[in-house]
């Protein structure tokens, strides 16, 4: 059977094929009888095959061990995103550790900045509850005759520190004269105001006396006025805050006074409590720490706020 | 993925776009298009792995050209990442600057890289005669330049 011939354009796009050997024997055997004939089909058979060789050249391309490990299987999140980081332009790199920051802070914020903005609002509700020369008046008792401060006037709003539920309370002082506190009550029911006794005790004992002073609170019908139970020991004191029948507020005194130093002030608050029914705070510490407390205190503040009298008082 | 299998992808990139940082960005997120399609815990089959990467490598290139990324047109020493390239690059590069980029990519993919014909014409879902047809005029191609290359040599 005669062979089929081939035209040159034929063996021209025979020619990977032919190269590939994926020809038919009797096609390959007419590609070879035309590559004889044409020599423009020889010559880019040569080209072709000049080609596969240089690309089997490149296949000798090899990568730095590296790359390959950062790129593997295994990969090295470290490295990796250490170039990555590089590559990225300052912008992106700008605004991405902006972020960063932003959600550490913010992260942050319930556990350090929020105690620190409370402890500055702390600080400050302080500062307002200084009263003023024209609004204090009424330091109501102690023990001794007054004990003047170093600037040669008692502060008694200063020496005695805010209740946990008085921080953030309006408290306007405005308190009548010594001798007519009692009067001052029956006016302030009937013009709606409301008062609250704040105390300090000083003795040498403050955990015992703290004890007796729970239990001769509990006989005379007192109350607990706040959230702590009466005697709660807060820093170096005892806290007691309570609601405590009017009529036996000078027995409480004469026991006050029986066990240390007190001081008594009278000062006006927005809760109005019932007819016969007073609420007092009163703290229980050491001289020790009473004057430690005392050394504490912002002098200007002190002078801010400016004489006070002392005395014995009766509500 | 297995060294081997980075290697592959790793030479695809860096004949295509014959930019270091391109090729090996190109190359790192090939690699986890092929990731993807690996199950957990385990490694593709060999010729499954050159499906999926014959794939994933046509998408990003056309990606890279529809972007006009300057990797395309760059043809930066390769350094770095780079341990050993062949000698005599410029009738490769001439090609790279030259040809279209089916002709490019089968080229890379058959005669460099040895994927086999069934492979490449599956994974891009053509005739394997078409693929054969363009290798072929690529190869006649890249042959007139190494030609060329050397006589101007």
């Amino acid at each position: 059977m005669p062979k089929k011939e081939l035209s040159e354009f034929f063996c021209k796009e025979l020619i990977y094929d032919y190269v590939d050997k994926t020809l038919p024997e009797e096609k390959s055997k007419s590609f070879e009888a035309g590559l004889k004939k044409f020599p423009g089909v020889n010559s880019d058979l040569q080209k072709v095959k000049r080609a596969i060789d240089y690309c089997n050249q490149l296949e000798q391309v090899s990568f730095s061990p590296d790359f390959v490990r950062q790129v593997s299987g295994s990969w090295d999140i470290r490295r990796l995103l250490k170039a990555e980081w590089a590559s990225w332009s300052p912008l992106y790199k700008w605004s991405l550790q902006a972020l960063v920051l932003a959600a550490f802070l913010a992260g942050l914020y319930p556990y350090v900045f929020k105690d620190f903005l409370r402890s500055r609002a702390f600080k400050t509700t302080i500062l307002a509850e200084a009263p003023s020369e024209s609004l204090v008046k009424e330091p109501i008792l102690e023990n001794q005759t007054a004990e003047q401060s170093p600037a040669g006037n008692s502060v008694a709003a200063n020496s005695i520190p805010p209740t946990p539920d008085e921080r953030s309370s309006e408290i306007v002082a405005a308190v009548e004269p010594t001798k007519e506190a009692a009067s001052s009550v029956n006016a302030a029911k009937t013009t709606g105001k409301g008062y609250v006794y704040r105390g300090y005790l000083s003795t040498a004992t403050p955990e015992l006396f703290s004890g007796q002073l729970v239990t001769f609170l509990n006989s005379n019908g007192a109350e607990k006025g706040g959230e702590v139970d009466l005697g709660w020991r807060r820093n170096d004191g005892f806290y007691f805050h309570f609601i405590y029948p009017e009529n036996q507020y000078e027995n409480l005194l004469a026991h006050l006074k029986s066990n240390g130093r007190v001081r008594i002030e009278k000062s006006e608050h927005k809760r109005v409590m019932p007819e016969g029914k007073i609420r007092i705070i009163l703290i229980i510490e050491s001289p020790l720490t009473k004057d430690e407390s005392r050394n504490d205190e912002n002098q200007p503040r002190s002078e801010a706020t400016g004489p006070a009298t002392q005395g014995e008082a009766a509500p | 993925m297995t060294e081997s299998q980075v290697q592959t992808v790793a030479t695809f990139f860096f004949y295509a776009l014959m930019d270091e940082k391109s090729a090996a960005t190109a190359c790192k997120r090939t690699l986890a298009e092929c990731r993807k399609a690996t199950p957990k815990n385990s490694t593709l089959p060999e010729d499954k792995f050159l499906e999926v990467f014959v794939r994933a490598s046509s998408e990003y290139y056309e990606k890279l050209q529809k972007k006009n990324a300057k990797g395309l047109a760059g043809l930066a020493s390769p350094k770095g990442w780079i341990e050993k390239a062949p000698e005599n690059l410029g009738p490769w590069k001439q090609f790279h600057r030259s040809t279209k980029k089916e002709e490019l990519l089968f080229i890379i993919w058959n005669r460099v890289l040895k994927i086999p014909l069934p492979v490449i014409s599956k994974a891009l879902n053509m005739s394997e005669g078409t693929v054969s047809y363009r290798i072929g005029k690529a190869l006649n191609k890249l042959g007139s330049m190494i030609h060329s290359d050397v006589s101007n040599a």
